[in-house]
């Protein structure tokens, strides 16, 4: 016989109650907890030691800390018995209730059992579940009601803020880059500074450029002086960086020819050939267990042999003495200038320079003995490998040589990375120079254009975060605005004066007699990227534009310049960015107001956010690619740095 | 007897209907003391024993004599002395000599061979006398020479002693302390009680009692006590209140702890158990509860703790200790 539905029914109402109970007394001890760090985190973000975005996480938290509690309340499980035993006690039953639902488990019940369930059945009818568990008030209830008034109070509390002004020192005219580009620079070195392999000399270095930027950042630096810091840094990365890789790559290739004739050492030559001294490494250390196993047939060990014999005696030849002409040299340039009596400045300055050229070249002349003793060791274990297998019975031995070979190769795969890290590192100083020399550009065509632009630089904060929050599929989704949205801001006639001027390219127009101020067309293509009809990013492309902006003033025979002119700036002396000098570049910008054409609202896959992994994928095989071609062709350097600037602005942020 | 009066709803009403009759027998000659009676009655029932303890001249004697005349059993009463030997409450072999002349050992039994034995100050008596007592109240027979003489069934001791004059008395150990079922305190009577018992007492009517019931309706009581059944919560209370009176154990609050040297043994549970299956009987049910448990705790458990030197020096009552373990011990184990 199963418990009848006569107790049943109080049984589970009691029970239910118990559980009620429960959950409001867990609910309410835990919102205390939560109460408590829903105020702290108000009072971070009162006080902006927390930031708006990263406190939602911790005010759920602070929500679900008393749903949590009412969870377990509810469902923690109850105690055997215990509604009976309350029944019991709120009626006075003595144990009727609970004896009857123990007797009811019973398989086998006796009569005195029979007899105890229908006097418990008897009793049931009075039974109340509310008497049994009357609801009470939950313990901690008023303490949480208290605290939750405090944080709404606290909320409501408007604490001053401390308004950042930046740090400008006065008498310097900072270079303003903007937060998001310095910031794509730290955190490109930012696995080379964690990484462990990295060499102490370049972990220094990538310091040093992090301790730039952040000067440029804080806007501690003017043009000149951001520059000569990265002059320094430039130098400092070449007096570390081993002067003579392409000769080391070249010695290997040179091994990896005559490894070739071996086709047991088929991977070996190949690895060799791509200057992989790494993969080189590791088909030597192959090649040596498979010798010592004795896997190769006699016919194969003595064409191994000759291989290792050719490679071992095609040394190249010896750097040295041509290192030596070239210092005799420049001692006799040297002499020859100190002996002129007076040096005008510019004598002095190319003295100066000839002594630093001097140094460099001595200091590449050690660096090349240091890699000649590497290779010359390398040789020489592949020789005794080679002299061992022409022994016969002797390829455990020709086997440690080769081994040996191996750990050589070792050493310079190491010394590879360091310079491959080097590498990335100069590119990225040559980037912010790039930068730097842009934003002066910039700021001096703009004019006050530029100062709009910084009033609005909060603004354009905004939109930044804008984006990121729609990325992160938090927005209404991407907008993307056409170009003849804004239509064209029209021509700005005279402005660019004397500052275009592109030697050998530019449409030079004379001004009255004299000849001087070479006035050039410049043709650019601005690329807005943006919503809200408003730039966020810039990309000025070179000789792609179509529409004039600036305009010669004066008058004077129209002829081609034949030079630069002079009172441009001087930073576009070193500009690299034309292409073989025979285009014009013609910067265009739009014009705010009607244009021809409608703007078109694109409701994209922003609307749910990016798919940040793939996406996180997918950019960095476009942005590995994007630089293997940009090392392999032949691509103009200003293209090159626009082609990084774009992967740069794309890049996935956390 | 009809299927009908075998039902444990028949069975349990002439139960009740009994031992109110035996109540208010009693009732003529005792006045309240209605607790000492029950617990008496309990003892009786259960096959068990009872020790008394009681200033004198609270009618502990008379209730044994009441109790005894209502249920129509054999009574006997020893008065227990320093000089009193085994021989004297159990019994001893002499010479009789027949009507031929021929002379022969006869066992002549002692005061112990009664239903019903009042040992009266049985702290008075040696150990050895003690012993041989207790001996009977265990074994329930009488060992003489060669020759193993049965006690008649119910057999039920009830001891009592003096707490006052402890002056040459051997208070019982505590092994055997542990064979009553109940120690009853006998406590002073209220005025009204009083009243009523001078009433009664110092009149020239003198009640008389009549048997109600007797022996084999002891037994059959008895029977039926020991077909209560008890559920496992319950047997699971009176085994935590057992577990709360051993000082080692977790379930032992602070006092024991401090004051308790040995808890009750696994008779006390037994004795708790089978007095609380008579207790659901007397209030009509079927089934123990563990507010019987409880109702029972305090005589079946008192005299089975023994105390440690600072709980004698401090003057701690076992029943003080007791009150704190059913305070702190749970209904549900959960």
């Amino acid at each position: 016989m199963t418990l009848p539905d006569d107790l049943r029914r109080p049984l589970n109402a009691t029970a239910l109650r118990i559980r009620l109970q429960r959950a409001l007394d867990a609910g309410a001890t835990l919102a205390l907890p939560g109460l408590g760090l829903a105020g702290l985190v108000v009072a971070l973000v009162k006080t902006e030691a927390l930031a708006e975005g990263a406190a939602a996480p911790w005010l759920w938290a602070a929500g679900a800390l008393p749903v949590l509690g009412l969870l377990f309340g509810a469902l923690r499980p109850l105690e055997p018995l215990l509604a009976a035993k309350l029944l019991d006690r709120a009626h006075g039953l003595h144990d009727r209730v609970s004896n009857a639902v123990a007797f009811s488990r019973e398989v086998e019940r006796t009569p005195f059992m029979e007899a105890a369930l229908e006097d418990a059945r008897a009793h049931a009818g009075g039974l109340s579940a509310s008497r049994a568990m009357p609801l009470r008030v939950p313990r901690d209830l008023l303490a949480a009601l208290g605290v939750g008034v405090g944080v709404a109070l606290l909320a409501l509390v408007e604490v001053p803020r401390v308004v950042e002004e930046r740090l400008v020192l006065s008498g310097i005219d900072p270079v303003q880059l903007h937060a998001d580009e310095l910031d794509a620079y730290e955190s490109e070195l930012r696995d080379l500074l964690d990484s462990p392999d990295t060499p102490e000399e370049v972990r220094d270095a990538a310091r040093e450029f992090n301790r730039l930027v952040e000067d440029l950042a804080d806007e501690r630096l003017d043009r000149a002086e951001a520059l000569r810091r990265i002059t320094e840094l430039e130098d400092r990365l070449d007096r570390t960086r081993p002067a003579d890789a392409e000769l080391m790559r070249e010695s290997l290739e040179q091994i990896g020819d005559d490894m070739r004739r071996a086709p047991v050492a088929e991977e070996l030559s190949q690895a060799l050939r791509d200057g992989d001294a790494e993969r080189a490494e590791a088909e030597m250390r192959r090649l040596a267990e498979r010798l010592r196993n004795e896997e190769l047939s006699r016919a194969e060990i003595e064409r191994l042999r000759q291989a290792l014999q050719r490679a071992a005696d095609n040394r190249p030849e010896d750097l040295s003495e041509q290192l030596q002409q070239r210092e005799e040299e420049m001692n006799r340039l040297l002499q020859r200038q100190r002996e002129q009596a007076e040096q005008t400045p510019p004598e002095r300055r190319l003295l100066q320079r000839r002594r630093r050229e001097l140094d460099r070249l001595r200091r590449e002349h050690q660096e090349a003995m240091e890699r000649r003793r590497q290779l010359d060791r390398l040789q020489r274990e592949l020789q005794q490998s080679a002299e061992s297998l022409n022994q016969r019975e002797q390829q455990q031995q020709s086997a440690e040589d080769l081994e040996r070979a191996a750990e050589q190769l070792n050493r310079m795969a190491r010394e590879q990375m360091s310079e491959e890290e080097m590498r990335r590192l100069q590119q990225q100083l040559a980037q912010l120079r790039e930068m730097i020399r842009r934003a002066r550009q910039q700021q001096a065509q703009n004019g006050q254009g530029q100062q709009q632009q910084q009033r609005g630089g909060g603004q354009g904060q905004g939109r930044m975060d804008r984006f990121v929050l729609r990325a992160n599929g938090q927005g209404e989704g991407m907008r993307v605005v056409g170009p003849g949205q804004q239509g064209q801001e029209g021509q700005q006639p005279g402005q660019q004066q004397g500052q275009q001027g592109q030697p050998g390219g530019g449409q030079g127009q004379q001004q009255g007699g004299q000849g001087q101020n070479g006035q050039g067309e410049s043709q650019e293509q601005v690329l807005r990227i943006g919503g809200d009809g408003e730039p966020t990013a810039m990309l000025e492309i070179p000789g792609m534009g179509e529409s004039q902006q600036g305009q010669g003033q004066g008058s004077g025979q129209l002829r081609p310049g034949d030079g630069a002119g002079v009172g441009h700036d001087p930073t576009l002396a070193d500009d690299p960015t034309r292409m073989r000098g025979e285009h014009q570049t013609v910067r265009v910008e739009g014009e705010h107001g009607e244009g021809p054409s409608r703007s078109q609202v694109i409701m994209g896959s922003a609307q749910r956010g990016f798919a940040d992994r793939g996406y996180r994928d997918v950019y960095t095989d476009y942005s590995g690619h994007a630089e293997e071609v940009l090392e392999r062709d032949e691509v103009p350097p200003g293209y090159r740095f626009y082609v990084r600037r774009y992967f740069q602005l794309i890049r996935p942020r956390d | 007897m009809s299927d009908e009066d075998k039902k444990p709803e028949a069975l349990v009403r002439r139960f009740r209907e009994d031992l109110d009759r035996v109540r208010s027998e009693v009732g003529k000659m005792i006045v309240g003391q209605e607790e000492i009676l029950d617990g008496v009655l309990t003892c009786l029932i259960a096959g068990g024993h009872a020790l008394l303890e009681g200033v004198p001249g609270l009618g502990k004697t008379m209730l044994v004599r009441s109790v005894a005349e209502a249920l129509h059993l054999q009574f006997s009463r020893v008065q227990f002395t320093p000089d009193l030997m085994p021989s004297d409450i159990l019994g001893t072999t002499i010479i009789a000599e027949d009507d031929e002349g021929h002379k022969d050992f006869q066992f002549r039994p002692g005061p112990v061979f009664a239903n019903i034995v009042l040992a009266d100050e049985v702290n008075r008596a040696t150990p050895k006398t003690q012993s041989a007592l207790l001996e009977v109240m265990q074994e329930h027979s009488v060992t003489v020479g060669k020759q193993t003489h049965t006690l008649e069934q119910p057999y039920f001791v009830l001891a009592t002693q003096n707490p006052l004059e402890m002056e040459g008395t051997y208070p019982l150990p505590e092994a055997q302390l542990d064979r009553f079922l109940f120690k009853l305190q006998v406590t002073f009577p209220s005025r009204d009680e009083l009243h009523a018992i001078l009433d009664r007492t110092t009149g020239s009517d003198k009640p008389t009692l009549e048997t109600v019931i007797d022996g084999p309706r002891i037994l059959e009581m008895r029977s039926l006590a020991r077909d209560v059944p008890v559920a496992r919560h319950v047997q699971d209370y009176a085994i935590r209140i057992l577990e709360g009176t051993h000082p080692d154990r977790d379930a032992a609050p602070d006092m024991v702890q401090r004051f308790v040297r040995f808890g009750a043994s696994p008779r006390g549970a037994q004795a708790c158990l089978l007095a609380a299956k008579i207790q659901a009987l007397m209030d009509g049910r079927f089934a123990v509860g563990t507010d019987d448990v409880r109702a029972v705790a305090k005589p079946a458990l008192r005299h089975r703790m023994i105390l440690n030197f600072e709980g004698e020096a401090e003057g701690v009552k076992t029943d003080a200790i007791l009150d704190r373990i059913l305070e702190t011990t749970k209904e549900t184990s959960g």
